[in-house]
């Protein structure tokens, strides 16, 4: 899976859950741009853990505040990276 | 008689016990037994840290085990319990630092409970609260234990925004052992009736309502964490269609939530006719949301009475009031736009869940039942007198469940202890005995069932707009269907004003209108002490005696320059 694979699955993941349909940037903000709440965010682990057959725990996400986070994180996990 | 919260400990049940679903489809089941072992082993790791009787212990634990055995633990010795949040996720460890140790300066604990995977956190969070030495890290013990009398004050309970001035309410034993019985007398709980639950065992609902009410009576109950419930809501519902659960308490969104997310195929073979009572309460209450999960089950022997809509807050200890059982839930459809604090409230319509009329389209306001004997409700207007049926106005509770106060005195609270009643900060009416919740006057307001807290969206826009915190302020504006939020400046320029709305509107999203007034020195109402009143500006507000100029306005979307 290429990093651009990944750009176009955690976009359309979030779109979903922030019911976002104008875009969103790399620099959006998970919380105050996009308005995740507390159960959008555990639903967001869920569906990357799904999709992407990673383990995501709550120690990695303490750093992840925007969309470019978020695909960075992945992107680690899928190689093995962290 | 009312039963003790420790009555059970010495001659806990051999039975029944608390399961707690594993990460698989599973559960680990721990009898009451374990649990009054391992509460002692907490006990004498309290005692040797020197803890006295009174002293306060704050937990941070995850919803497990070690949670459960620290609140017994804590009580053997006489100490009062302070359960706080650990970290979330995708929370910065330094705000959550900083969220703690704001607790901990309010708390003042003589000891800070915690295990391996918070331990530094909570470490940080000690030494910038100034109480270095005081966190004790849960391990075996078994040294020598003397069980003290129970604690006058039980629980110390914190609410509070990110940001904002975190409240510790004092809630006494006797609170809690009336308001547990209280639960169980008003859902005909009996011996054997379990509970599930997957709510977070921090706060009042889930602590209280299924966590002690099931420890207090010895019934089984069984736990999954918030996420293994937004993982798979079906693990919840087949508690009580193919177990034997008949108890359980959410708010509004998880009854959503699992409705959105369990298909009814999933459901063959279940059977829900044995349920006592799925309690809603905690936020604003969405017929339509409700009635999407009664349909949802319906074809398995559920029924829309056994939803009960019930009403309270952690400053009355949990429940206040609530649906009688066997009853279906009723919903008044209100004008809003004729809603006015202080006046009658025009009813439209009043019907059961159910109706084909309650839809979407807004405006339907779900009774929260009548009070808990010997309680009692009553509703007053601005001065404290009391309002007639149907006249929107301020909630006041009384009670042997209206805790002891805050642990410090703020004079700008919304809800407020005077003489031994709780004037709550909840808009709302009467009518016939029902009460109607309307929202928070002026200092919160729930969005998609998050709690917003002005005060964290006051520091957002002074953050993004650069205003001093001194010259502005943020209220919420109660209105059912039609709540707003009202941010007042008191600047003549205007630069700020395409930032502040971007903010708001980020933050409330589209669903909560908001509007800002700028104004001149004067415009914000504060106290001696220079805190905003909130409250007196939302009457002011309401009355129309603001002297100042709307900026912005979401419902009209444009500026008005």
């Amino acid at each position: 899976m290429t990093d651009e694979d990944i750009e176009t699955s955690v976009k359309a993941l979030l779109s979903d859950l922030s019911e976002n349909e104008t875009g969103m940037n790399a620099t959006d903000r998970l919380k105050d741009d996009l308005r995740l709440n507390s159960v959008d965010l555990m639903e967001l682990v869920v569906a990357l853990e799904e999709e992407f057959s990673i383990e995501i725990s709550r120690d990695q996400t303490g750093s992840v505040v925007t969309v470019a986070d978020v695909q960075g994180l992945v992107e680690r996990l899928v190689r093995g990276d962290s | 008689m009312t039963r003790g919260l420790l009555s059970w400990w010495e001659d806990p049940s051999t039975t029944t016990g608390i399961r707690f679903a594993d990460d698989a489809s599973g559960w680990e089941h721990l009898p009451y037994t374990d649990i009054s072992t391992h509460a002692r082993s907490v006990a004498c790791l309290l005692l040797d840290a020197g803890l006295s009787p009174s002293d306060v212990v704050c937990t941070i634990l995850p919803s497990a085990p070690s949670f459960v055995e620290s609140i017994i633990g804590t009580w053997l010795v006489g100490a009062t319990i302070c359960p706080i949040v650990p970290p979330k996720l995708f929370e910065e460890e330094d705000e959550y630092v900083g969220h703690l140790s704001r607790i901990l300066v309010k708390a003042q604990p003589a000891a800070v409970v915690t295990e391996g995977q918070f331990s530094q956190v909570v470490k940080r969070a000690c030494a910038m609260a100034e109480i270095d030495g005081k966190v004790v890290e849960i391990v075996e013990c078994d040294g020598n234990f003397e069980r003290s009398p129970l604690p006058e004050i039980a629980l110390l309970q914190f609410t509070s925004g990110s940001t904002g001035n975190p409240r510790g309410v004092r809630v006494t034993t006797e609170n809690l052992e009336r308001n547990i019985d209280t639960i169980i007398r008003w859902l005909h709980l009996g011996p054997g009736d379990e509970v599930a639950t997957w709510l977070p065992m921090h706060h009042d609902m889930g602590l209280i309502g299924t966590l002690l009410m099931p420890i207090v009576s010895q019934s089984g109950v069984s736990i999954l964490r918030p996420d293994q419930f937004v993982r798979n809501p079906g693990r919840w519902i087949d508690c009580f269609g193919r177990s034997q659960a008949v108890f359980t308490a959410s708010p509004n969104f998880g009854y959503g939530y699992a409705a959105s997310k369990v298909s009814r195929e999933s459901l063959e073979g279940s059977d829900f006719s044995n349920v006592k009572a799925m309690v809603v309460g905690a936020e604003a209450i969405n017929p339509v949301v409700l009635d999407s999960f009664a349909l949802l089950l319906s074809d398995f022997g559920f029924k829309r009475s056994m939803i009960m809509p019930s009403y309270g807050l952690a400053e009355a200890t949990l429940t206040v009031a609530g649906a009688r059982i066997d009853e279906i839930p009723r919903a008044a459809k209100l004008n809003w736009s004729e809603a006015r604090f202080g006046q009658a409230v025009e009813i439209v319509r009043f019907e059961s869940l159910g109706h084909r009329d309650i839809d979407e389209t807004g405006g339907w306001l779900t009774s929260s039942g009548r009070v808990h004997e010997p309680g009692s409700i009553r509703v007053v207007d601005a001065d404290g007198n009391d309002l007639p049926d149907e006249y929107l106005g301020e909630i006041v509770v009384s009670g042997p469940w209206v805790a002891d106060g805050y642990c410090e005195v703020d004079p700008v609270a919304s809800t407020r202890f005077l003489h031994g009643e709780l004037f709550t900060g909840d808009a709302g009416f009467l009518r016939q005995g029902e009460v109607f919740v309307v929202g928070r006057i002026a200092d919160s307001l729930k969005v998609r069932g998050r709690s917003i807290y002005v005060e964290d969206l006051e520091a957002k826009i002074t953050g993004a707009t650069g205003i001093r915190s001194g010259r502005c302020t943020v209220i919420s504006c109660p209105g059912g269907d039609a709540s707003s939020v009202a941010f007042l400046v008191e600047l003549d320029s205007r630069d700020w004003v395409d930032t502040a709305a971007a903010v708001l509107r980020s933050e409330l999203g589209q669903h909560v209108a908001f509007f800002i007034l700028a104004g001149p020195p004067g415009l914000i109402m504060r106290t001696s002490s220079g805190k905003p009143r909130r409250r007196d500006m939302w009457l002011a507000i309401q009355k129309g005696s603001v002297a100042a100029e709307v900026m912005f306005d979401s419902r009209q979307d444009s500026l008005r320059s």
